[in-house]
């Protein structure tokens, strides 16, 4: 097992991950990627206990480093599935905030015309082909959309987030080896959060290290702290360009910790307050990311500051977009189950 | 529990049958599965068990008294249950041969209650009348209230049938009972029937038009003539033969047959199967040896109607069995396939059951050539009329030993006639005449009787 | 016209379309190397290759999970299920993301799935090989289903499912695979959503498809020698979306309807077709809807058990005497 370590180089105001250099651009995105996420999910907190947003949600509170790390080293046209924890990855992968907000607000305008909300949020027009209301469902499509960039002998890679709980499914086994056997051009990203909605992991997991099961199916594997980008994305980087290069899967796991309940709303009865208190104070991925960038003086206060101020102004733009985007008239129910047309694929 | 009981349809085709007998007065009581009545049909008579335990408590159709199927026949309840609202809604339905009773009595409750009527409501005041959808519907359209329609459906439901038929301004009639009353000039419409007119009941209103002389001669102390109805199984045997006779061009060929060496096969198999309880006759020879020869002149193994001929790959042999009060044709089913045995047992089972009139309208449906055995009357050859839509039927005579000569002997010969009639419309004499050598063939040498079911 | 078996039938269909569209591919357990448990498959790797006619792991959720993800990325999978019944071990990837990701994501997807599950009895295959599960996908909004009965529709529907922009589960019924019959020349596709009439009659109409079709035709020759009676006899072929409209016209005529099929009775097609013109034409019907079907039991192993459970011609008979008062 491989234990990726800190940065290892810096050189002219550029750090090199293996042979990628990270840029002033990125550090800047991975900030405002970040720090967006984070906001719109306090803003979904608020908005959900304010009764605006039906159904229920899922926060990615404290895994942001993972999401944005993994989905930094991929292009635009790659693919990723995603859990039912999914706005995270959503946003990462570059959709937009309003179209999201809409989206959870059951608005015509959301990406999927409000037929889908949190659980099943897709930008299928940036590779993220959606989010998965069951627990291990992304697998298998990550596979198969890995099949089908092998098929045609093209250049993508599908990376699959996916949680520790998932890791117990029967689709992570059949999947993983799948992948192996084929070679197939997927990433493999465990987001361990230690808790399966309500069951820490040593209760429900026999091998609490998700990353040593790559064993099994004779694939590489790196075991990362997931709250930290440069290690999240120096990781994903390396599995990436495998896939790439034909090399076939990776299994990366990143270790995280879920600050919020399972769901908003989650009395979250089965772990005490100092825990999370605990993770918070020191081990927030943005905070230990804005401590190192300004210690080492990477990111200037200014430059973070405006960072700052467009997320804000970005999610209050997202707010305004979705309470005053129309509800889909009823009768949209009825749209989009079938493709209508009896059109040839030729 | 109260149960109403109807008139049961056995076949297909039955739309009436007739109470032959009660066989429990009103007042006494039943078991569940007791015979209660039987039913005299077309051609059969069959009994009828009691569905539910109980007090014979009214008779609706009384014995002798025809009734449509589905229609209310009794009513059986305990003891002291209140069956008035059963007597007025099944009652109004009851027996065939008092419609005009019937139909004004639902006239009578349903002009007590005109907002029924007026709001389009086809529930009688006692009930739901039970009709299928479609009788609904067309009640509906035709503005008849189903409250007068009889109901020809199981359970005493009402369906589009008995909707059209009350709906129609005239009673249907069968075609050959209309030519032959447009050809007679008898007036058919003022037939009283409600069910569909036959050729017997057009005879029966040509009497009755012609003066009705014939329904009262003159009597003379104890030795009066009687009169009376064709009903049942003689009304139907009238109306079928005259169709046959009328529609069918009939030839019938005749031909002594030597059958000395039939006997001697008869001999040695009947001492054998004596033994396993069969008894095996004549018949069942010639049974056997018919359907193999009709096996090789298809055209007499075949139905003609509607201007077309259907050949049957198989045979199903008809045997007319003489019942009291009438004839009878159960079927052999695939009689080419069955050895001789088999015939035998076959037909024992069903002269037996058609005896005892327990068979089942189905075993007389189907059949593909009829035989027809007068033989033991001491009869020697005779016209069979066609039994349609067969096109053909063959009679056999009597089996008596004749001298015959055999080149220049004169010898003891045991001789047997038959008598071919064929449909001349669906085949000719030569074929004809082919078949009843076929037949001969066989019975000179019954040896080939063993090789079964090849053309 | 010439005259083919089903199993070649629905071979020529997937030749016919991997030639016209690379983006087709199969994969399944045991198709590749063995050409298929009764012979569908023969040939097609050494035309097309072992990537696009690849033989799987043992891992049914993979298989149609990864079929989903390919269609999803631009491929155009065929997902042989090498027994209908092992759609059971899959059934999430069915149920939860094959029927609903085009929906839930508001139509961003297409799904041109084509999900081949081989049913139905045959041989003594016992419970777990036996099943005919249609009516459970006809419950699932999102999915098309269709069930030939001969080998012209087999091609026809085959090469159809491959070219909807849809999931479709294809039944084909494994007794029918040796089943030779008519299949015209050329390019054609038979219409997913169309019922057939192939029997015309004006007493009773019979619903059926797949193997019981065959079953419901002789029958009908029987009731009409036998009983007079005029049966017409409708192929359903397409199990969603379900032709009504020509059952009930049929019905509008006869004013009687059965419905066949070796499904399990009990919560079967047959019930939600009778429901339907119930609802929507009951002022047509003369008499009850009768539906035939197989016996509420697992289909048992040994072949009088087998047969009893199964309808036969005689129950299809006995069935339309039924509903003719």
């Amino acid at each position: 097992m491989l234990m990726v370590g800190i940065l290892t180089s810096y050189q002219k105001g550029c750090f090199l991950v293996g042979n990628k250099a990270i840029s002033t651009d990125l550090l800047q995105d991975w900030y405002y990627r970040m720090l967006l996420i984070r906001r719109f999910e306090e803003t979904i907190n608020e908005k959900f206990l304010a009764g605006d947003i039906p159904g229920f949600v899922h926060l990615y509170i404290g895994e942001e480093a993972t999401g944005v790390g993994v989905c930094s080293a991929l292009n635009r046209t790659d693919y990723i599935t995603s859990t039912h924890r999914g706005h995270g990855h959503t946003l990462a992968k570059g959709a937009e905030a309003k179209r999201c907000m809409a989206e959870l607000y059951g608005r015509k305008t959301g990406y999927c015309k409000g037929k889908g909300g949190s659980m099943h949020i897709a930008d299928f027009g940036i590779g993220m082909l959606g989010a998965n209301g069951v627990v291990g469902g992304g697998f298998n499509l990550a596979v198969g959309a890995a099949l089908a960039v092998q098929l045609r002998k093209g250049s993508e890679v599908a990376v699959c987030f996916f949680g520790d709980g998932a890791s117990n499914r029967g689709t992570f086994h059949e999947g993983l080896n799948m992948a192996a056997v084929w070679k197939l051009p997927v990433v493999f990203v465990c987001e361990n959060n230690q808790w399966a909605s309500t069951t820490p992991i040593h209760e429900a997991t026999a091998v609490t290290d998700i990353s040593a099961r790559a064993a099994s199916y004779a694939i590489p594997s790196a075991m990362v702290d997931g709250n930290d980008i440069f290690a999240v994305y120096e990781a994903a980087v390396e599995a990436v360009e495998r896939a790439r290069r034909g090399e076939g899967p990776t299994l990366v796991e990143c270790k995280t910790y879920r600050v919020k309940g399972h769901f908003v709303g989650d009395p979250e009865q089965y772990r005490t307050r100092e825990e999370v208190m605990n993770q918070m104070e020191n081990n927030d991925p943005i905070k230990k990311f804005f401590e190192r960038v300004l210690r080492e003086k990477l990111l200037s206060e200014e430059q973070l500051q405006a960072i700052e101020q467009r997320v804000a102004e970005e999610i209050e733009e997202a707010i305004r977009f979705a309470e005053e985007s129309p509800y889909p008239d009823p009768e949209e129910a009825f749209d989009d189950l079938y493709v209508e047309e009896e059109a040839s694929h030729a | 529990m109260a149960f109403v009981i109807t008139m049961p349809k056995f076949g297909l085709t039955m739309t009436e049958g007739t109470v032959s007998v009660w066989c429990k007065a009103v007042g006494e009581r039943v078991e569940s599965g007791e015979v209660l009545f039987e039913v005299e049909t077309d051609k059969i008579t069959n009994e009828v068990t009691a569905p539910g335990p109980g007090v014979l408590r009214h008779i609706f159709t009384p014995a002798g008294a025809a009734a449509q199927v589905g229609a209310a026949l009794a009513i059986v309840a305990e003891e002291t249950e209140d069956i008035s609202g059963l007597l007025g809604a099944a009652g109004q339905q009851g027996a065939s041969e008092s419609p005009h009773h019937t139909s004004n009595d639902a006239v009578s409750r349903d002009s007590n209650d005109a907002s029924s009527l007026e709001s389009g409501d086809h529930t009688l005041s006692e009930g739901f009348r039970l009709a299928t959808p479609l009788a609904r519907k067309l009640a509906r359209e035709k503005g008849i209230d189903l409250g007068q329609v009889s109901a020809s459906g199981p359970r005493s439901i009402v369906v589009s049938r008995d909707v059209e038929e009350t709906g129609s301004k005239q009673p249907t009639i069968s075609p050959a009972a209309k030519k032959y009353a447009e050809e007679q000039g008898v007036a058919w419409e003022r037939i009283d029937q409600r069910g569909r007119i036959m050729l017997p009941d057009v005879i029966a209103e040509q009497l009755k038009q012609a003066g009705g002389q014939w329904t009262h001669p003159p009597q003379e102390a104890g030795s009066a003539a009687v009169t009376y109805p064709m009903t049942g199984a003689r009304k139907v045997i009238a109306e079928r033969m005259t169709r046959s006779w009328q529609q069918i061009p009939h030839v019938t060929l005749t031909r002594e047959v030597d059958v000395t060496p039939l006997l001697a096969a008869h001999a040695i198999l009947s001492a054998d199967l004596a033994k396993t309880g069969t008894k095996l006759t004549v018949t069942h020879f010639l049974v056997k040896t018919v359907a193999m020869a009709l096996q090789k002149h298809p055209s007499l193994n075949a139905w003609c109607q509607n201007q077309a001929i259907t050949i049957h790959p198989d045979v199903h042999l008809g045997v007319a069995v003489s019942v009291e009060d009438g004839l009878l044709v159960p079927v052999i089913p695939h009689a080419c396939k069955k050895d001789v045995g088999e015939i035998a047992e076959a037909l024992h089972d069903l002269t037996t059951r058609a005896r005892e009139q327990r068979l089942a309208v189905d075993e007389m449906r189907g059949g593909t050539f009829t035989i027809s055995n007068l033989g033991m009357m001491g009869v020697d050859g005779f016209t069979p009329i066609i039994n349609p839509p067969e096109t053909g039927i063959l009679g056999i005579g009597r089996i008596v030993e004749k001298p015959v000569w055999i080149g220049d002997d004169l010898a003891r010969r045991t001789m047997l006639t038959l008598s071919l009639s064929f449909d001349h419309r669906a085949l000719d004499g030569a074929e004809a005449a082919g078949f009843l050598q076929t037949v001969h063939d066989y019975i000179q040498q019954p040896l080939r009787l063993l090789v079964k079911g090849r053309r | 016209m010439r005259n083919i078996s089903f199993s070649q039938a629905t071979l020529e269909a997937m030749q016919e379309e991997m030639r016209r569209d690379e983006r087709v591919f199969i994969m399944g357990e045991d198709i590749a190397s063995q050409g298929g448990i009764f012979g569908q498959f023969k040939g097609l790797p050494k035309e097309f290759g072992l990537e696009r006619v690849r033989d799987t792991p043992i891992s049914e959720t993979a298989l149609v999970g990864a079929g989903i993800g390919a269609a999803l990325a631009g491929a155009v999978p065929v997902v042989d299920m090498h027994f209908a019944d092992f759609i059971g071990v899959t059934m999430d990837e069915v149920l939860n993301q094959m029927a609903k990701i085009r929906y839930m994501f508001g139509g961003q997807a297409t799904l041109p799935l084509v999900l081949r599950a081989p049913d139905g009895v045959t041989r003594s295959a016992a419970a777990q090989h036996s099943q005919s599960l249609e009516a459970w996908f006809l419950h699932i909004p999102g999915l098309k289903v269709v069930i030939p009965s001969n080998p012209a529709d087999a091609k026809g529907l085959l090469k159809a499912a491959i070219r909807d922009q849809n999931p479709v589960i294809y039944f084909e019924h494994k007794d029918l695979f040796s089943k030779k019959g008519p299949v015209p020349d050329g390019d054609y596709l038979t219409p997913i959503g169309k019922a057939a009439v192939v029997r015309e009659g004006k007493d009773v109409t019979i619903v059926s498809y797949s193997a019981m079709l065959g079953k419901c035709l002789e029958a009908a020759d029987q009731l009409g020698s036998l009983h007079g009676i005029e049966t017409e006899v409708i192929d359903l072929r397409t199990i969603v979306p379900m032709d009504m409209e020509t059952i009930y016209e049929s019905v509008k005529k006869t004013h009687r309807l059965v419905v066949a099929h070796e499904a399990v009775k009990t919560g079967g097609v047959g019930g939600e077709i009778a429901a339907s013109v119930s609802e929507n034409i009951l002022e047509y019907l003369d008499a009850p809807i009768i539906r035939v079907g197989a016996a509420f039991t697992p289909i048992p192993f040994s072949p009088p058990l087998e047969k009893r459970v199964i309808p036969q011609v005689e129950s299809i008979v006995e069935a339309v005497l039924r509903a003719c008062w």
